[in-house]
């Protein structure tokens, strides 16, 4: 009987997205990468002469994105014995994280010049007559660059309480590339519940957030204040959503080179056999992971200004963030091996994007086993 | 020309301000066929709220930017400042029995820093709308930072229809935090704009929600939505703007859309790119009971369209800046902004009167606002010219002027006039309702009786 000390197998430690394992590899990184980009562009464009008021307003938008993954990190403690060619392994403390860590800072430039054609009538006597010109009564033009997640943060932990979404969290990490204002991290965690799953971990973080940001930024309320008095309101924001459902799953237990197979759960512990001969005294454990992910993220901006029921000019954006970032998701089923040495409790953490520091965590793609949309 | 009409002006106050209809060529008094309404032969004009004068709960009116309306319960709605620069809603009730008309009650309907049924606290009113049962639908920007719509019955105060995050009708999603447009009519039948988070689809959506009653349940439906075709072209709906119901659910509504041609030549590249997406504007009317049919009966010309669709009597060609209005029998009324200063208005698919034409006094047209459709079909609208403005009534064959600047109103001077800002602007017996600056300084909610 082959003795299996108790040993962690994890993508990190501590277990970050982050320094996770790329949902989608063929992007280019193994381990969760770094991409980023941002975009500029007009929302609305508008000069148009309105009953008594010339109304020249423009809406225009920049975004910088960065995105850190989508990946998923895994973290447990494994221990058991290996005895005439089956292993037995108690697992414990497991932990799935999945999702990204990102920023988004967003600029908002608007302009808005209301004229009015003022018409008095002059009293002259017999030389009475009207006097017409257009003049000036309103000039706004406030620009603002926000952490846009920052800004709406509490919105969308609402969202997320009131979408059932309890386990995706959303908290403010370190900046993982200095053009952001802030960096997020976005994911699903799941704890303990990987024997009980059958050897599955599912995590699901998604939101979808529509929300008008111009009562949470000053410059913009301060637009809204001054449009109040003509019953007219500016309404803009940002339109997010997120998804990010992905199944990991235990398939294969590896010690030195003899794998085990056919994997079977109950009561806290996986066996699994093997038709070879069980090594005398492994070095190392190793663990195949199988994973399904799907992912869709979209970024939008919109921006409306409405006075009474007599005028409205609307704009939206779709922004393509994953084509952007250079992001195309080939949906399928993917393997990746961890290993250890046995024995050991700690791993060495990554540096985000590559494997640099990675050296007691081994991680070996395949090929997608099935092919996706 | 209005050698009459100037004379019996100059009477007005003897007459008791009546003013007289005007209509260049036609001369003054009624008209009809057998497929047209009559013309009042005048109305009487009179100031019934006034900046400076006291509002309820002790505050001073300091401000009416044109936002007014009324209803058949002889209700007026005005929206105004008071001293303090809240900005809200009140109504006065007139007594119409009189030689003039009388205030009966005068209430605050919604102001900022009221507290709503859900206790949240008003900070802005963004939109507002009043049907003939006395009921008040608004969109209400609240100091949590968050929107919402409200319905007010029966003067009963105000209670949340839809929320950040509240549920669709039939479970379709969830509200977001932008509510643009609101309209109510009979039966506290609500259609308005709305963003929200459709189930099962990760893209936020913008939408037509209609809500029989106003409720929320599985009665109501997303008529349309972003993402959806524009009718009769190969584009899809990009934003939703000003809307309009009348009876038996027929709308108008202000939308704004993309073509494919438009979506696929946007600038998008990694890193230095560059994403327009100016969307055109087109009029899309159709009935809340049957959403899946839509007609396009404007559109700006950067959107092709079927060459039967062109063809189509009254479609125009332009951008819809304004909000459309519809009548009975599903006659909408709108304006097109051919360019950025030329304007044509049309109604049930016939031209009426357009920038460069003259009106009815005879004066070159510059401008012209949104009309407002009468319920015996009558068409009221404001046009602007090189001698000032007038207050114009359309019947499909001839155009009236019922009111213009340097017209005397309860002894005071016109000097300007607002309406089309709202759609409920006439009540079901021809009564006129808007708000107008004059020769004395200030502003005034006048209503104009026909005679």
């Amino acid at each position: 009987m082959t003795k299996i000390n108790k040993t962690l197998i994890a993508t990190s430690a501590p277990i970050s997205v982050c320094k996770g394992l790329a949902l989608f590899p063929q992007i280019g990184t193994s381990r969760a990468g770094v991409s980023a980009s941002g975009t500029t562009g007009s929302i609305f464009s508008t000069k148009d002469t309105l009953l008594l008021w010339r109304l020249t307003a423009d809406a225009g938008y920049d975004v910088f994105m960065g995105l850190c993954g989508p990946a998923y990190a895994v973290e447990m403690d494994v221990e058991g014995e290996a005895d005439k060619g089956q292993v037995e392994l108690t697992v414990s403390g497991d932990e799935l994280q999945a999702g990204f860590f990102f920023g988004l800072t967003v600029g908002l430039h608007f302009s808005i010049d209301l004229e009015q054609y003022t018409t008095r009538i002059v009293w002259k006597g017999w030389h009475s007559h009207l006097e017409s010109k257009w003049e000036n009564v309103a000039s706004i033009g406030p620009s603002i660059e926000v952490d846009m997640i920052d800004l709406i943060l509490t919105v969308i932990l609402l969202a997320l309480e009131e979408s059932g979404q309890e386990d995706t969290l959303l908290q403010k990490v370190d900046k993982f590339t200095p053009k952001l204002l802030g960096s997020w991290g976005m994911y699903d965690e799941q704890k303990n519940t990987f024997v009980e799953n059958g050897g599955k971990m599912v995590a699901k973080p998604t939101f979808n957030i529509p929300i008008d940001i111009t009562s949470m930024v000053p410059a913009l309320k301060a637009v809204n204040e001054s449009l109040k008095a003509f019953f007219c309101h500016f309404g803009t924001g940002p339109q997010i959503g997120v998804q990010i459902p992905v199944t990991v799953e235990l398939n294969k237990i590896k010690l030195d080179s003899t794998e085990y197979a056919d994997l079977s759960f109950s009561k806290g512990k996986v066996s699994g056999k093997t038709a070879g001969t069980d090594p005398s005294a492994p070095k190392e454990l190793g663990l195949t992971l199988n994973h399904t992910p799907n992912f869709d993220l979209t970024l939008g901006v919109f921006a409306s200004l409405q006075i009474c029921k007599l005028f409205n000019v609307s704009g939206s954006v779709s922004i393509p963030i994953l084509s952007m970032l250079g992001i195309s998701p080939k949906l399928g089923t993917y393997s990746n091996d961890l290993k250890n040495d046995i024995g050991s409790e700690s791993v060495a953490s990554c540096g985000c994007g590559s494997l640099k520091g990675a050296r007691l965590v081994e991680v070996i793609f395949d090929e997608p086993l099935v092919a996706g949309a | 020309m209005a050698t009459r009409r100037d004379f019996l002006k100059g009477l007005g106050g003897a007459l008791g301000a009546v003013v007289l209809t005007s209509s260049c060529g036609s001369g003054g008094g009624s008209s009809s066929n057998n497929n047209t309404s009559l013309i009042p032969n005048g109305y009487r004009f009179f100031r019934v709220l006034t900046t400076g004068d006291p509002l309820p709960e002790g505050n001073t009116l300091f401000a009416m930017p044109g936002a007014a309306m009324i209803n058949s319960r002889n209700e007026l709605f005005v929206y105004g400042l008071d001293q303090a620069d809240r900005s809200g809603f009140y109504e006065l009730l007139l007594d119409f029995g009189g030689s003039r008309p009388a205030v009966l009650r005068a209430r605050k309907v919604i102001r900022e820093g009221d507290v709503l049924k859900d206790s949240k606290v008003v900070d802005q009113v963004t939109s507002g709308d009043v049907n003939d049962l006395g009921s008040f639908a608004a969109v209400v920007k609240t100091t949590d930072n968050l929107s919402g719509l409200y319905l007010e019955r029966q003067k009963s105060g105000f209670e949340p229809v839809a929320g950040y995050l509240t549920g669709m009708p039939n479970g379709a999603g969830k509200f977001g935090s932008f509510f643009g447009d609101v309209d109510i009519h009979d039966n506290d039948n609500i259609l308005f704009v709305a963003q929200y988070a459709p189930y099962g689809i990760v893209q936020g959506r913008q939408g037509l929600i209609y809500l029989p009653g106003g409720e929320v349940n599985e009665k109501g439906s997303i008529v349309t939505s972003t993402a959806d075709l524009i009718p009769e072209t190969g584009g899809f709906i990009s934003g939703l703007g000003l809307v309009d119901m009348h009876d038996n659910g027929n709308y108008v509504l202000q939308a704004y859309g993309m073509s494919q041609a438009m979506i696929t030549g946007q600038k998008v590249s990694a890193g230095a790119g560059r994403l327009d997406a100016e969307a055109a504007s087109m009029l899309i009317t159709g009935n809340v009971k049957d959403p899946f049919t839509r007609t396009l009966r404007s559109i700006s010309s950067s959107i092709p369209v079927k060459k039967s669709t062109a063809a189509r009597p009254g479609f125009t060609y332009g951008e819809l800046r304004y909000g459309p209005r519809i009548g009975n029998s599903n006659k909408a009324a709108f304006v097109v902004h051919v360019n950025g200063s030329h304007m044509v208005m049309v109604y049930d698919g016939n031209p009426v009167i357009s920038t460069g034409s003259l009106s009815p006094l005879g004066n070159p047209v510059s401008s012209v606002a949104a009309p407002v459709v009468g319920a015996d079909g009558l068409l009221y609208y404001q046009a602007v010219t090189e001698q000032g403005m007038e207050l114009v009534v359309y019947n499909g064959v001839d155009s009236k002027t019922i009111l213009t600047n340097g017209d005397t109103v309860d002894g005071a001077v016109l000097r300007s006039l607002f309406f089309g800002f709202m759609t409920e602007q006439v009540d079901k017996a021809g009564r006129v309702v808007f708000t107008a600056d004059f020769e004395d300084g200030n502003t005034s909610l006048v209503i104009g009786i026909p005679v």
